[in-house]
């Protein structure tokens, strides 16, 4: 920073990822909320520290290796070639995102004078993994160890999502450039991964008891407090919010980046670093969010739980493409993505007994893999880079198979692998007495007590 | 070892140059050049944290396991305070 300029490009720019690391905080304390109060009393506490111990948990594995597989994998390995080097093996040296940086000693991953921009976009990151992993929480809570969710956590939240991103969320991975993928607020490589990754932990975990009946239907367990569910809700939205404009490059000079002579065009890109504006993508964010309620609303009958949830469902489905749709599409896009979802949910319930606690595999996973399919057909034709005529132009065929490795091969079967691994030791459920009497049973009694003796005291 | 004792050295040491001084790259953390060592010390407290409370976990359940408890019996534990 050794002018005017350049200084308040610098430190606007770290603020305002600083900003968005606050925002985002916020999609924690609401999927918290939302957990809590989904779950029976007997579980609250349990419930509630298995999410809450998600946040250390992946955030040191994040620091350890989860932020050096982003930069490491963007070719594969060996799959597509670097627009930087022309390297097709790990992204190791050379040339802007090569991962030296990455790694947990490096002089960059600390306080460091020479750059201010790298530690708030470490953690604008961070706080997508937490949120990878918090999605995958709703779904198992009342019957898994926190333990063994401990490990899931950190295997979706530092491993899994991070590698997709790294192949379909940086301007240089291969998936963009190969398969046209385009996903540029994460309808894929967050939510449909990690509704992939819960709906493969699901299948080995099973339902709570009582969940079916004899003769296999499903009964509504909860949620035993709508308030702390609506609180939730809304506090995800407002994080969400934080979270578009995190995804985001603030200002950014294209006329170099493309190499284009001598011409100067800042503006907003998202993170495939093609041009887009904060305006655009705020109209858009707020128009899925409205289709995706009025569908919700309309589709449960006005059942508050899939409503509110509806309203995430339809942001998540538009988001692949809201840098680029017109408002109006972006709200019909989050109503089909709803559709889909909502009986896609209790189809497979039904039919495979999958007790998706929070409707966590619907909202996330279903919504983004119809919204990836969707962007695939209505963006169709459209660049996915800038950097010239070696990436793929966006296309219906790239983004189905963008979203089958992102559901399939990143999602379901990393949690059903690592799900059965864990069974194997028996770690993963709790003991079916406890299931009964509830985990917090201990806490609980322990608290009368000291309720009963402090009582007597003042008698 | 603090890595600056002099914030007005620390801000115009040439760090490009070979003259003299410490060529500190930016960096202000103490102890530069020992980051792997801190690595290893919170890699092996991570891992050892998992096996900790995970044995402590299996002793809770096993515990409360025991007791046999209803689905219904937490509520006579439903404090009021």
């Amino acid at each position: 920073m050794d002018n005017e300029l350049s200084a308040l490009v610098t430190i606007f720019t770290e603020f305002y990822y600083w900003i968005t690391v606050v925002l985002m905080f916020l999609i924690h304390v609401g999927f918290c909320m939302y957990e809590v109060g989904v779950s029976r009393h007997k579980n609250h506490l349990h419930t509630l520290m298995k999410n809450t111990m998600l946040i250390p948990l992946v955030t040191i594995t994040f620091f350890f290796f989860g932020w050096w597989i982003y930069w490491a994998f963007v070719n594969g390995p060996w799959i597509g070639t670097s627009i930087m080097d022309g390297n097709s093996g790990l992204q190791l040296g050379g040339g802007f995102g090569a991962n030296d940086m990455a790694n947990p000693t490096n002089a960059l991953m600390a306080v460091n004078l020479g750059d201010h921009f790298y530690g708030v976009f470490w953690a604008a990151f961070l706080l997508f993994s937490w949120t990878a992993a918090s999605i995958v929480s709703g779904a198992v809570i009342e019957r898994i160890r926190t333990s063994a969710f401990g490990i899931l956590a950190i295997a979706i939240g530092s491993v899994f999502w991070v590698i997709d991103a790294s192949w379909g969320w940086h301007f240089d991975g291969w998936m963009v450039k190969i398969l046209g993928y385009h996903d540029a607020y994460a309808s894929g490589v967050i939510h449909a991964v990690c509704g992939g990754f819960a709906l493969g932990v699901l299948v080995v975990l099973g339902p709570r008891i009582g969940k079916f009946a004899a003769d296999g239907t499903p009964r509504n367990i909860g949620p035993r407090n709508p308030w702390l569910v609506t609180l939730g809700l809304f506090l995800i939205y407002t994080g969400f919010w934080g979270f578009y404009a995190a995804c985001n490059v603030p200002v950014y000079d294209l006329g170099p980046e493309y190499g284009m002579e001598g011409v100067t065009y800042f503006t907003a890109t998202n993170i495939y670093l093609t041009p887009t504006t904060l305006g655009g993508i705020t109209m858009n964010f707020l128009m899925s969010l409205s289709g995706g309620l009025l569908a919700g609303y309309w589709i449960s009958k006005g059942d508050p739980f899939w409503t509110y949830s509806s309203g995430l469902a339809g942001i998540i489905c538009a988001s692949a493409g809201n840098d680029l749709y017109h408002p109006l599409q972006s709200m019909l896009i989050a109503m089909v993505g709803v559709f889909c979802a909502y009986k896609l949910h209790y189809w497979v319930e039904r039919r495979f007994k999958i007790d998706d606690a929070v409707g966590a595999v619907a909202v996330h996973g279903y919504a983004g893999v119809v919204g990836l399919i969707i962007c695939g057909f209505v963006l169709w034709g459209y660049p996915s880079s800038g950097y010239g005529p070696d990436y793929a132009a966006i296309n219906p065929i790239g983004m189905i198979i963008g979203a089958f490795i992102m559901f399939c091969v990143l999602g379901f079967l990393p949690g059903w692998i690592l799900a059965k691994i864990i069974d194997s030791t028996g770690k993963l459920r709790i003991p079916h007495e406890v299931e009964l009497a509830g985990m917090d049973f201990n806490y609980m009694e322990a608290s009368k007590a000291d309720e009963t003796a402090v009582a007597a005291d003042e008698k | 070892m603090a890595t600056v004792t002099d914030w007005v050295t620390h801000l115009t040491t040439d760090v490009d140059s070979e003259a003299e001084g410490i060529q500190v790259a930016g960096q202000i953390y103490p102890f530069v050049g020992t980051e792997w060592l801190w690595l290893l010390i919170a890699i092996v407290f991570w891992l050892a944290w998992h096996v900790k409370t995970s044995t402590s976990e299996t002793e809770e359940y096993d515990e409360l396991a025991s007791k046999g408890k209803g689905p219904n019996d937490y509520k006579s534990n439903i404090a009021d305070w």
